[in-house]
């Protein structure tokens, strides 16, 4: 018995010593250690805001990953060369001025003198050129940026000069994605340790991250632009949306972001909490299959008409589709008001919006007629055709029971749909247009947001033409899942790109969106509204891109 | 004793080399990485680099045998999406956990064998009754019901303890621990009870019906004529003939707390394990999925060991040979 007990005692002994070993390193610190960092415990101190957020911080590497709250949490450490104002417009950072020559070819930036990393090392233009080369690594999701660009380089400490292949008057919306490091930190570390030890040249400085728990920044005093308000911020991914609201109310947050819908009228009836809405760039629509004959010859449920033909290639049937659906309803209904309806995939404010594009008017009948004459009457059983429509349904508002409403006003109109629900983490793979693994999708509901803040890159992206077999000009047209083509947008699109003057090409990009919508190469739905709750210690200005920053937290005492 | 700890060692390798496989197979058809990785618009070359970055590109048992010769060598891969070994972001999170499944079996433990005993001892007493009653409930209501209600409750109507969160970390034995402060016991209370509620009414029932039985046996009986006092007979005999069940379910309820207390933990923004393991779910990171199952089956094995090397000590009659 004795000895039992010994032996017993022994391997719980090691397992502790095992636990000791992992415990020591829970949370990467910087220079000082944590016990001040709660949110329920600093109300003395006037400046400082605790942010409950939907998630956390992957890595604090800005390379790695691309994702808003990951971007956004980083913003605060990083410097671009250039960032966004509030209307996504590019203005001067670490670049304090930039010139482009006249072929929109060659981009020289003067950087900025005298800015100085968290550590103390001196910004210049060898730290860019370092982060430059750094964003073209195996391991980094913003290749993106540069595969426009021909070559880069140093003219002197604070100057950088960068050649682009193609005429390409959109450079600095994809140069503001590219934040820079400090060369003399990073170089010759593995990737592992410069994400555990950040030192930019941004706003706030790192404190401490313990993963799952807290991100914590102070501020950098020393930073080139004009100072934010909050000297100390905190942010918390408080994954659940019911435990987010909670942390609201008991006052343990001063700012959360995704309210779920249905919370906010509770929320509003508190008297020291305010709901913050802002129409995002988040634009949900549905993609039609209507450029080919044989769309998405791999799917489970495929589409079957009764004459084997497409009927989405028919105009007709896509306007049908389009008036079938009740917007109005799903708006108030499904988004509790919380949307606002979509006439292009270009929200109004962006450039290139055109207010001359309108919705077409929900009228079921008029739905019907159109089917009837585009050749798909109603068979013995009550059906014309049957689609599929594929819809994610953890990936945005309520997504789920927006497609299933669709799904239920299409059928009104006798077209029978097969509802094809699945997560974001497969979602994704399956509607891809240039998925390998196979042409799955012929109708699907989707969203979609560009921080870029550029109509053209949107163009580029969403209405380029594109073909079932794989890119018509590479790169173009990668989200165009309907495989929609018009030379027409393409070469104005082409133009847009190459025009460096702001006006001019938001007057392409109307010409564009007022085409597409023409054809009716897509469905627009509506815009979610983002929703923020804080309280009254302090005001929110929330950003259409979503980015949530401390410097957009007004305090009010 | 050693030829049962090489016999218990050799059921551990199989163990993980069963699991390891299953893993395998199962995570590389949930969902795809790559197009979490890459942005949403990305050209096919861009996939590609992806692919080819995560070694996916190759055929099935290649990758798995290049992860089993890593894993042999402690490494299990890179998380997809926090670009740190999975391993240490696993042990990162390990302590929190432990931190509440200790407090929530020790919680139920505590509470549940007395109240099994009294209620066993006495079943026809009407306390015993409400217990009972009360016990269903624990083992019926959903955990994340009962987290929003004690939230709702004590945070929210009483603003007594904080919603979410794990609270400050003080260094206990050289161990960084929240149950070090008081900040960190504030946080801890609502989680472990709401995690407690479950296994708590588990072992309750099991501890009742055991004491029900041995109740009857007559050894109690000859004890009681004997004249030993009360309060031996209920613990010294017939608890330590109920404790067999109580132990094996015990162990068991701990790994199950250990490995799954993801509902909880996300309800309470717990940053532990289970919480890291639905995140990694959600961006089928493979690589955080596959080393915590593995971590996980090994967790099992050694408390089912331990588990059985308490039976000795429980009743000297069982021999592990």
């Amino acid at each position: 018995m004795k000895r039992k007990l010994l032996v017993l005692f022994l391997v719980m002994s090691l397992v502790l010593s095992l636990l000791a070993g992992c415990g020591g390193d829970t949370s990467t610190s910087g220079e000082e250690d944590t016990t001040n960092g709660t949110g329920e415990d600093k109300s003395d101190t006037p400046k400082e805001v605790v942010i409950g957020l939907a998630g956390d911080a992957y890595s604090l590497d800005p390379y790695p990953l691309n994702e808003t709250l990951t971007n956004a949490i980083n913003n605060h450490l990083y410097d671009s060369l250039i960032e966004p104002d509030k209307d996504l417009q590019p203005v001067p950072a670490l670049a304090e001025d930039w010139n482009v020559s006249e072929d929109a070819k060659v981009w020289t930036f003067y950087l900025r003198k005298g800015v100085k990393f968290h550590n103390g090392n001196d910004f210049t233009a060898d730290d860019v050129i370092y982060s430059f080369d750094r964003s073209k690594v195996d391991m980094s999701a913003f290749k993106y940026c540069l595969s426009t660009v021909e070559s880069y380089k140093k003219v002197d400490d604070y100057t950088v000069e960068v050649i682009t292949k193609d005429p390409n008057a959109l450079l600095l919306a994809h140069l503001k994605d590219l934040m820079i490091l400090d060369k003399e930190t990073c170089e010759g570390k593995d990737d592992e340790w410069i994400a555990l030890n950040p030192n930019g040249t941004g706003r706030y400085k790192f404190v401490e991250h313990v993963r799952g728990d807290r991100v914590v920044f102070e501020r950098n005093n020393n930073f080139w632009g004009e100072l934010p308000e909050a000297t100390k911020v905190t942010f918390k991914p408080i994954t659940n949306e019911g435990t987010r609201t909670a942390n609201m109310m008991s006052g343990a947050v001063d700012l959360i972001v995704d309210v779920p819908v249905r919370d906010v009228d509770m929320l509003k009836t508190q008297d020291n909490i305010t709901i913050a809405s802002i129409p995002s760039l988040r634009v949900i629509y549905l993609n039609l299959a209507g450029w080919t004959d044989n769309p998405s010859p791999d799917a489970d449920m495929p589409l079957e008409a009764p004459d084997g033909s497409n009927p989405l290639k028919s105009i007709k049937v896509r306007e049908a589709i389009y008036r079938a659906i009740n917007e109005d309803e799903i708006i108030s209904k499904i988004m509790n008001g919380y949307a606002i309806p979509a006439t292009t995939y270009i929200p109004e404010g962006f450039n290139g919006y055109n207010p001359d594009v309108e919705r077409l008017e929900f009228n079921p009948d008029l739905a019907e007629e159109l089917l009837d004459e585009a050749g798909y009457p109603r068979q013995s059983d009550g059906h014309r055709f049957t689609i599929t429509l594929d819809a994610s349904n953890d990936r945005y508002v309520n997504d789920g029971d927006i497609a299933t409403a669709i799904a239920s006003y299409l059928e009104k109109v006798g077209i029978k749909v097969n509802l094809n629900l699945m997560s974001r983490s497969i979602f994704f793979t399956y509607i891809g247009s240039t998925n390998k693994e196979g042409d799955n999708s012929h109708f699907l509901m989707s969203g979609w947001a560009d921080s870029g803040g550029e109509s053209a890159l949107m163009g580029l992206d969403m209405v380029y033409s594109m073909s079932q077999d794989g890119y018509i000009k590479d790169g173009y047209g990668g989200v165009n899942r309907g495989y929609y083509q018009n030379p027409d947008i393409d070469e104005l699109i082409d133009k847009a790109m190459a025009t460096a003057e702001t006006e001019e090409r938001d007057q392409l990009m109307q010409q564009v969106w007022k085409m597409a919508a023409d054809d009716i190469s897509y469905i627009p739905l509506h815009f979610q509204k983002d929703l923020y709750a804080h309280n009254d210690k302090i005001k929110y200005h929330p950003r259409k891109s979503k980015y949530v920053y401390a410097w957009d937290v007004e305090f009010l005492q | 004793m050693l030829r049962y700890l090489v016999f218990r060692a050799s059921q551990l390798i199989l163990v993980l080399i069963v699991v390891s496989i299953l893993v395998f197979v199962f995570t590389s058809v949930m969902g795809n990485p790559v197009y979490l990785m890459v942005r949403e618009n990305a050209t096919e070359e861009e996939v590609q680099a992806a692919i080819e970055y995560l070694g996916l590109d190759k055929p099935l048992p290649v990758r798995y045998g290049i992860f089993v010769k890593n894993a042999l060598r402690g490494d299990f891969g890179k998380s997809y999406v926090y670009h740190q070994p999975a391993l240490r972001i696993i042990s990162e999170r390990f302590p929190a956990t432990i931190e509440i499944v200790i407090v929530a079996m020790l919680l139920s433990a505590l509470v549940a064998i007395p109240l099994g005993v009294y209620s066993g001892a006495y079943p026809k007493n009407f306390f015993s009754k409400s217990i009972m009653t009360i016990s269903i409930a624990g083992i019926s209501l959903p955990s994340f019901w009962v987290g929003m209600v004690l939230i709702f409750v004590f945070s929210l109507k009483l603003g007594i303890l904080p919603v979410s969160g794990r609270g400050d970390v003080g260094v206990f034995l050289g161990i960084k621990t929240s149950l070090a402060t008081v900040s960190g016991w504030r946080h801890i209370i609502l989680p472990s009870v709401t995690l407690a509620l479950g296994s708590l009414a588990t072992i309750l029932r099991l501890t009742r019906a055991g004491m029900q039985e041995n109740m009857r046996q007559d050894y109690v009986k000859f004890a009681r004529a004997k004249g030993v006092p009360r309060k031996k007979v209920l613990f010294g005999h017939a608890l330590k003939n109920t404790l067999i069940p109580v132990v094996t379910i015990f162990g068991l309820q701990l790994g199950g707390l250990i490995a799954f207390t993801t509902i909880t933990e996300t309800i309470f923004s717990w940053p532990g394990m289970g919480k890291l393991l639905i995140d990694a779910i959600n961006s089928a990171d493979r690589p955080i999925v596959s080393a915590y199952i593995l971590f996980v089956a090994v967790m099992f094995v050694f408390i089912n060991f331990v588990v059985d090397i308490l039976y000795t000590i429980i009743d000297p009659r069982i021999d592990l040979k």
